[in-house]
């Protein structure tokens, strides 16, 4: 699984303000919003081009102090829940 | 020679806290045509609250009623397009529709052009023949009967189960449980609508709405889709968000593609959870009042209408940009009364003037102060009309906006707002002290004013603790504030015989044969009211039986009966100092009332007698703070009867500031302990409230929803 890779859905679509760091994610086709912190605002960035675990396990280390297992627990958590949602589809 | 700026005539600006679509589709035409245009707002009454608004309308027109005929209003057309030269109409009721739509010729011929639908293709889609015309097509629909003898109706109630909707033949719904409710809802849907009513079985589900304009070809030239996010009482959308759901939109097509249509056309669905099709809940004839949001998804049908309306193609389909949400609020202004008689009289008025931009500005030395009471999803709230007064107010400081929930729309305003905060909804005076506390910390305010009923209590509570913290207040004390309750201030007043104002006949009942047993006692018609809210007539025991369970299901454990007074309502608003004392007050009489009770036009009819004895209440009661009296004048004897004391700002209070007798400013004072300069209302002047929607980022509802703060740039 770590070496798959996944993009955003195109019914995702992120809003950020800059100036009070409210991130969101909307769901276009149920107009679901999810408020983002700022480590899964990073993945879901990362994953508009699309991303492998390993690259968002990886990003997740290098900006945040985390044991990498804790991070690719978190991150494939992350991963199963956008999953879920309908939010990803495997690149 | 045709002048260069566009004119268009639009209907449809009233209905209150339902509000019709012409004020949404002026506002669209207005910030998106690509051109000079002119408004022309046409109404059948001089109450058009929503074209009184500034900016709304170049020009207000009456129109005849249209049940007078059609020869009489396509007269009263043609003489409007020949005096002020319209080159389109926009018609937005229901029933005016299949009229207009009659006329079309007649009015083209005169140049004034339209784009509506045939009588028989509305007719085809009606509330009544809606079963049909999906069981033809195969579209699903909930099962729906139409009861025209209301003698008929407990049968056909008991036989079709509950819950369900009973529907009005043109518009209206309401849920009943039983068939008390059922018989109670249908006697008002066909009073008001006649030809019977509609029981609908309730599909629950997700709302999804889809407006469009089909071309004189009956192909579709843009579509927008919906999702009702967040629903009222009523079942009105008070925020809603463009989707891009593919499954809506080709289910749309399908049914638009079925209609034999041209013109503006809503499609109203539900999509039960695990259903693949949404249900089909009506066909409108016309655009939802909540289509200036297609404005805002860059995507505005009232544009692309008028294109097709004077014949210029709109260009490839535009989509709808998917996230874009609204929540839905009101303005208010003050009208002079001369304005309201001259279109009363003459016809014609032009309308009023674009506000001037609001200056958020605070005075570094003002005093800064947080307000409560901001939504107004179910009911107007009176912390919005809080702080439009103190806005107006002349050396202010910061302001801030406290909510209890995510829909509370003030929080979204940062026209009114420095920052909003959302308040805990919890029981515990000690829960609301630490917010407050933790909100004062990082953004110290001088003054609260809580300005909802049921929170007063917690807020008498902390008072000495937000005085020591450095927050004033202006408040009653708890024996007070329980003395002006409804259990107790028509059985054990103050006053027991009062000057000025009589205090009706009331029974307390804690079941539903007290109810029935009180109502015969004081006979019929009474009016049921819960102790904190709510208050139902009834003029029969069935009608009480009715009252009483829709007390019950708004968690009313007891009722009052009262005889029922009918006459003009007025209102008596005061501020009270420290020593009980009115420092001002303020009488208007109700001009427009929706049906929930809510002011949403008045004037200030001063009425000294009246004020004296409120006065003198008011001292008796030892009322410390904001307090509204409510009153209805006997229309037979002229005598005024208490029906209500409220235990702060009345919603309307931002009519005060209008009259320059600033009642919020004066709060706010004599909550510093500040002097109060009574002064005298101006004469004249109409107040209007109307529904408006505004734009909100899906991350400030966030914060709201997450953070529980907003911070307004």
């Amino acid at each position: 699984m770590s070496g798959r890779s996944y993009a955003l859905n195109s019914r995702v679509a992120l809003e950020g303000d800059g100036e009070t760091e409210d991130h969101v994610l909307v769901d276009t086709h149920t107009a679901t919003l999810c408020a983002c912190n700022d480590a899964a605002w990073r993945i879901l960035f990362a994953l508009r081009s699309g991303a492998t675990v390993d690259e968002l396990v990886a990003q997740i280390e290098a900006e945040y102090e985390v044991a990498p297992d804790a991070a690719k627990a978190d991150v494939l958590d992350f991963i199963s829940r956008l999953s879920a949602m309908g939010l990803i589809d495997e690149a | 020679m045709k002048p260069d700026k566009l004119r268009v005539a639009i209907s449809g600006f009233d209905g209150l806290d339902v509000p019709h679509p012409g004020g949404p589709v002026a506002r669209a035409l207005r910030e998106s045509w690509p051109g000079p245009i002119e408004i022309h707002a046409l109404g059948y009454d001089p109450f058009m609250t929503g074209a009184w608004m500034g900016g709304a309308a170049d020009e207000l027109h009456t129109l005849p009623d249209f049940t007078e005929g059609d020869a009489v209003l396509l007269e009263r057309l043609v003489a409007l397009t020949s005096r002020f030269g319209f080159d389109a109409f926009i018609p937005t009721l229901d029933l005016e529709i299949p009229v207009i739509a009659r006329l079309a010729g007649r009015l083209e011929a005169v140049g004034l052009r339209t784009l509506l639908p045939s009588p028989e293709a509305v007719y085809a889609t009606s509330k009544l023949r809606l079963p049909k015309f999906c069981h033809d097509h195969s579209i699903p629909t909930p099962r729906t009967i139409h009861v025209l003898d209301q003698g008929d109706l407990p049968l056909h109630a008991d036989q079709f189960g509950y819950p369900m909707f009973i529907k009005g033949t043109v518009a209206g719904a309401k849920r009943a449980a039983n068939v008390a409710q059922a018989t109670a809802a249908a006697r008002t849907l066909n009073r008001t609508w006649g030809g019977g009513v509609l029981l609908q079985e309730v599909i629950e589900g997700e709302e999804y709405n889809v407006a469009a304009v089909l071309a004189r070809d009956h192909s579709i030239s843009a579509m927008v889709s919906i999702k009702k996010v967040g629903v009222n009482e009523k079942g009105k959308g008070v925020m809603c968000t463009v989707v891009d759901d593919p499954a809506i939109e080709r289910h749309a097509v399908s049914i638009l593609e079925a209609l034999d249509w041209c013109g503006p056309v809503e499609l109203e669905f539900v999509l039960p959870k695990g259903a693949k099709a949404p249900s089909l809940i009506e066909v409108n004839c016309r655009f939802p009042s909540w289509i200036l949001l297609s404005h805002w998804a860059d995507c505005s049908l009232p544009v692309v209408l008028l294109q097709e309306i004077l014949g210029q193609r709109p260009g490839a389909r535009v989509k709808a940009r998917p996230g874009t949400s609204f929540v839905r609020d009101i303005a208010e202004t003050a009208v002079p009364l001369a304005q309201l008689d001259r279109l009363a009289r003459f016809g014609s008025v032009a309308g009023q003037a674009p506000a001037p931009t609001a200056n958020r500005r605070a005075d570094p030395d003002g005093l800064a102060v947080a307000v409560t009471g901001v939504s107004t999803l179910d009911v107007v709230n009176a912390g919005l009309g809080v702080a439009r007064a103190l806005r107006m107010a002349p050396d202010m400081g910061r302001l801030y906006g406290l909510g209890y929930g995510t829909y509370d729309s003030g929080l979204y305003r940062s026209e009114l707002f420095d920052a909003t905060f959302r308040l805990p909804a919890s029981d515990d005076p000690g829960a609301l002290y630490d917010r407050l506390a933790a909100i004062h910390g990082d953004n110290p305010f001088d003054v609260v004013v809580p300005s909802l009923d049921g929170e007063i209590p917690r807020f008498i509570e902390i008072a000495d603790r937000l005085e020591a913290l450095g927050v004033a207040t202006l408040l009653p004390s708890a024996e007070a504030f329980a003395r002006r309750g409804k259990d107790r201030v028509f059985t054990d007043p103050p006053v027991r015989e009062p000057a000025g104002f009589a205090i009706p006949d009331t029974i307390m009942a804690k079941s539903e044969v007290e109810a029935t047993e009180a109502s015969s006692a004081l006979g019929y018609p009474v009016v049921l009211k819960g102790v904190i809210s709510h208050a139902l007539p009834a003029s029969s025991a069935g009608e009480v039986r009715a009252a009483w369970s829709r007390l019950r299901e708004k968690g009313c454990a007891e009722a009052l009966v009262q005889r029922f007074v009918d006459g003009e309502r007025f209102a008596v608003s005061a501020v009270c100092d420290r020593a009980s004392e009115p420092v001002t007050m303020l009488t208007i009489k109700k001009l427009r009332i929706c049906d929930r009770g809510s002011t949403w036009s008045a004037i200030s009819v001063p009425q000294p007698a009246l004020e004296a004895g409120f006065a003198d209440f008011l001292r008796a009661l030892r009322w410390v703070g904001p307090v509204e009296g409510e009153f209805i004048r006997d229309e037979v004897t002229e005598r005024f009867h208490l029906i209500e004391v409220n235990p702060r700002f009345t919603a309307w209070i931002a009519f005060s500031a209008h009259l320059g007798i600033n009642h919020p400013y004066a709060a706010v004072r004599a909550a510093r302990g500040l002097p109060v300069i009574a002064g005298t209302a101006a004469a004249d002047l109409v107040f209007m409230r109307s529904c408006e929607d505004a734009p909100i980022t899906n991350s400030a509802f966030a914060a709201i929803a997450t953070k529980g703060a907003l911070k307004h740039a």
